[in-house]
């Protein structure tokens, strides 16, 4: 069974036990010590259609990569340093306003406020 | 000059940008660390399936040839899982681009057009990837995880290229020290561009779809040379694992660059790894000369808010004017504007690259994004090269309301492109003030680099709702990691082992033969005549051709070692003719056969043959060897030879 809990959205047992046991809700930015090597990045809801042994994470590249719940050893949470994301932002429909606020947020991302790698 | 003649208020105080750029291979390791040089690579290669990586179309196959269709498209960015536009999305948007693929019924189906859904992902293609990842010591992922990369330039018709992670920070060996390897993915390959001009892009799709490996370093590189060896051993290890493509086309890099203080700037479609060195000096230079005149400008007071989109149409201006290009381009209706510059007095000519000045940084993004892409396509009042008459650029200045010292950059064409373009040229005027911008940057011929697209991030990524997530169950993982080849580093150290010498391990190491090498190296016997040194040689320095594959040679390697190891032939006897190898004969034998290729020889000749020839030896060797090649050792043969000439001296 799945839960209701948005905390743990889409996970089940014995998925589920892992991430509740390990205090590693979605959302979290966390690292997965396994035994294939650790991974870092974003804990993500995972998909009711998909199967219950992986663990979802969003990297810093952007892409996602799964988990299995049996190679992971243990979860270090790290503390939240910024707010949620909001994948629910409605298409704006005046491309030249969605131009001027990425140039802006380009503006940000190279004052330093963002934790992206860069070389 | 014009410098120089700056009131005194725009002087420039940084050295950097009065002095010319310091040419490639004058900088030492301690200058590109001062400079805080760092690169990183991104190697691309083909990997070698027979179909594409998501549909059942062969791969490998190009055609240059008549097309069976052609598709017109056009872009539009989308959201990531994120919620937000990626920059490179919303750029490439604005150049309002008509795509053109051309099709050929062979080598593409609906697939690649987004017309039909994907077909798993090729299970030839993802073994070949997971070796690679375990080849370069990554951690590898449970769970594959496609990915929508978005892609508006075109050169993917469904605007998204689908891709996924395989594994995540491994390292390989450079010197005393190890190079981290960021992340190892799986893509498909994207279209082959034909043509672009102006608003219309062509693409052929023959690549489309063929399964790639991209290797990620991290940037440890500390000098361009370093970048060039570490592209190197990468290359050889992709090539040492056997499941990628070799010839033109097959391996591509983009390299990563930044300097203090600097930001990531990518050049893409680095032809070759010899270009590296000189294509990642020049872009720290030029994010050197960036920051110079960021320096400038903040020391001018100049801020991102005190640059405004000024366009001033200044056509009839510029009317009846002698410059040959804008009077052309008048002459066919365009427009032609102006956009000043207040504060940059001395800094467009300021050289980026060698033959380059800032104001290119304008020009490339004019060419790029309005489309203005014939050349020239602005002019600088404060350029040192022919343009409008000295009366022309006053009334120019006049009509935009500036002193005369005050930069004005006149840019023509369409209305729309114009004003585009006025509002590209004040974006890039912004972006000087805060540095070098995030960009990705095309590599030239001459070893500088232009404008290509702003630099692409984690927002333009999002999940793919076509295919599900693929498991990789630990009997696959463990099954690839039991028939891992040994890497280029290991390879030398068994060679080394074997005392093989240091030039010619250095040569199989990284060679095609190697896997030959290694399978009857390790089927010599102890008591072997024929050493692991003189089957490295005789594999590198053949001349007649022979089975170069295990495959494709059958048992004949296998008796044929197993012949020179006892001594039954000699190794000069394996090159000797493409017929079957002939056996030696005992020193006894070949004394005999020596006296006859002798007695015949000289029966053709004077009969003061050899000695009054000019190299008597050369003479006699060539004379008597077809006889006794392979036969017959060719040390024992000149020692006779030699004997033959003192004799015949005395």
């Amino acid at each position: 069974m799945s839960t209701d809990n948005d905390d743990f959205k889409g996970y089940r047992s014995p998925t589920l036990d892992l991430l509740q046991s390990q205090g590693a809700p979605v959302w979290s930015v966390a690292t997965l010590h396994t035994t294939r090597g650790d991974f870092s990045g974003l804990m993500l809801p995972r998909s009711v259609t998909s199967d219950a042994e992986h663990i979802v994470l969003k990297l810093d590249s952007g892409y996602n990569i799964g988990v299995r719940h049996d190679k992971v050893s243990m979860i270090t949470v790290l503390p939240q340093g910024s707010a949620l994301p909001d994948p629910g932002r409605a298409f704006p429909h005046d491309p030249k306003q969605a131009a001027r606020d990425a140039a802006g947020h380009r503006r940000h991302h190279r004052a330093g406020s963002t934790t992206a790698r860069a070389p | 000059l014009a410098i120089v003649s700056l009131p005194s208020q725009y002087r420039l105080s940084d050295p950097w940008l009065l002095q010319p750029l310091p040419p490639y291979g004058t900088l030492s390791d301690d200058d590109y660390a001062a400079l805080g040089f760092r690169c990183g690579l991104e190697i691309h290669q083909q990997l070698l399936t027979v179909r594409k990586l998501f549909c059942r179309c062969p791969a490998g196959r190009y055609h240059h040839e008549r097309h069976d269709a052609e598709i017109l498209r056009h872009m539009r960015p989308t959201l990531s899982e994120m919620g937000e536009y990626d920059g490179t999305a919303l750029m490439e948007f604005k150049t309002r681009k008509e795509i053109v693929y051309l099709l050929k019924r062979e080598t593409v189906c609906t697939y690649e057009m987004d017309d039909a859904p994907p077909f798993e992902m090729d299970d030839v293609a993802l073994d070949g990837s997971l070796l690679m990842a375990m080849l370069l010591g990554c951690n590898v992922v449970s769970e594959v995880h496609i990915t929508r990369k978005q892609y508006l330039d075109g050169s993917i018709p469904t605007g998204f290229q689908r891709t996924a992670i395989i594994g995540t920070d491994g390292q390989v060996p450079f010197g005393a020290r190890s190079v981290r390897i960021r992340q190892i993915s799986i893509e498909e390959d994207s279209c082959r561009e034909v043509s672009d001009k102006g608003h219309r892009r062509v693409y052929r799709t023959d690549r489309l779809g063929m399964p790639l490996i991209e290797t990620v370093t991290d940037p440890d590189m500390r000098t361009p040379q370093e970048a060039m060896a570490v592209g190197q051993i990468l290359r050889w290890l992709a090539r040492s694992g056997g499941m990628v493509r070799t010839g033109a086309g097959a391996a591509r890099q983009d390299v990563n660059v930044s300097v203090n203080g600097g930001t990531r700037v990518e050049i893409k479609g680095v032809p070759s790894l010899r270009e590296v060195g000189r294509l990642t000096h020049n872009e720290a230079l030029r994010q050197r000369s960036l920051l110079g005149i960021r320096g400038e400008l903040a020391h001018r007071g100049v801020t991102v808010e005190s640059i405004t989109d000024r366009l001033v149409d200044v056509s009839t201006q510029v009317r009846g004017t002698a410059c040959g290009f804008i009077a052309q381009a008048v002459a066919q209706g365009a427009m032609v504007g102006a956009c000043p510059l207040p504060g940059f007095q001395g800094l467009l000519d300021v050289s980026t690259q060698p033959r380059t000045s800032f104001l290119k940084e304008f020009s490339d993004r004019v060419r790029v994004i309005a489309c203005l892409d014939q050349l020239p396509n602005l002019v600088a009042s404060s350029q040192n090269a022919p343009s409008l008459s000295s009366a022309e650029w006053e009334r120019v200045a006049k009509a935009c309301g500036t002193a005369a010292d005050v930069p004005v950059i006149v840019v023509w064409g369409s209305r729309a492109d114009v004003e585009t373009a006025a509002r590209e040229i004040a974006i890039r005027a912004r972006d000087a003030v805060l540095g070098v911008p995030n960009e990705t940057r095309q590599a030239l011929d001459d070893g500088t680099n232009g404008f290509e697209r702003i630099l692409p991030g984690a927002d333009r990524m999002y999940p793919d709702t076509d295919l599900p997530p693929i498991p990789l169950e630990d009997a696959r993982v463990d099954g690839i990691a039991a028939r891992l080849p040994l890497r280029p580093w290991e390879r030398r150290e068994k060679l080394q082992h074997l005392q093989v010498g240091e030039d010619l391990a250095a040569r199989m190491c990284r060679h095609r033969a190697w896997d030959l090498f290694e399978h009857l190296v390790d089927r010599l016997p102890s008591d072997s005549r024929f050493t692991a040194q003189q089957l490295a040689s005789l594999l590198l320095d053949r001349s007649t051709p022979r089975p170069a594959s295990l495959r494709a040679a059958g048992p004949w390697w296998e008796e044929t070692v197993a012949d020179l190891a006892a001594g039954r032939v000699i190794p000069e006897a394996v090159w000797a003719s493409e017929d079957e190898v002939p056996a030696c004969v005992d020193e006894r034998e070949g004394r005999r056969l020596y006296g006859e290729a002798l007695t015949a020889a000289r029966t053709d000749r004077k009969a003061a043959w050899p000695a009054g020839e000019a190299s008597p030896e050369h003479t006699l060797m060539g004379a008597v060897m077809p006889r006794l090649r392979g036969r017959v050792p060719g040390r024992l043969v000149r020692q006779w030879v030699g004997q033959t000439l003192k004799e015949a001296r005395s």
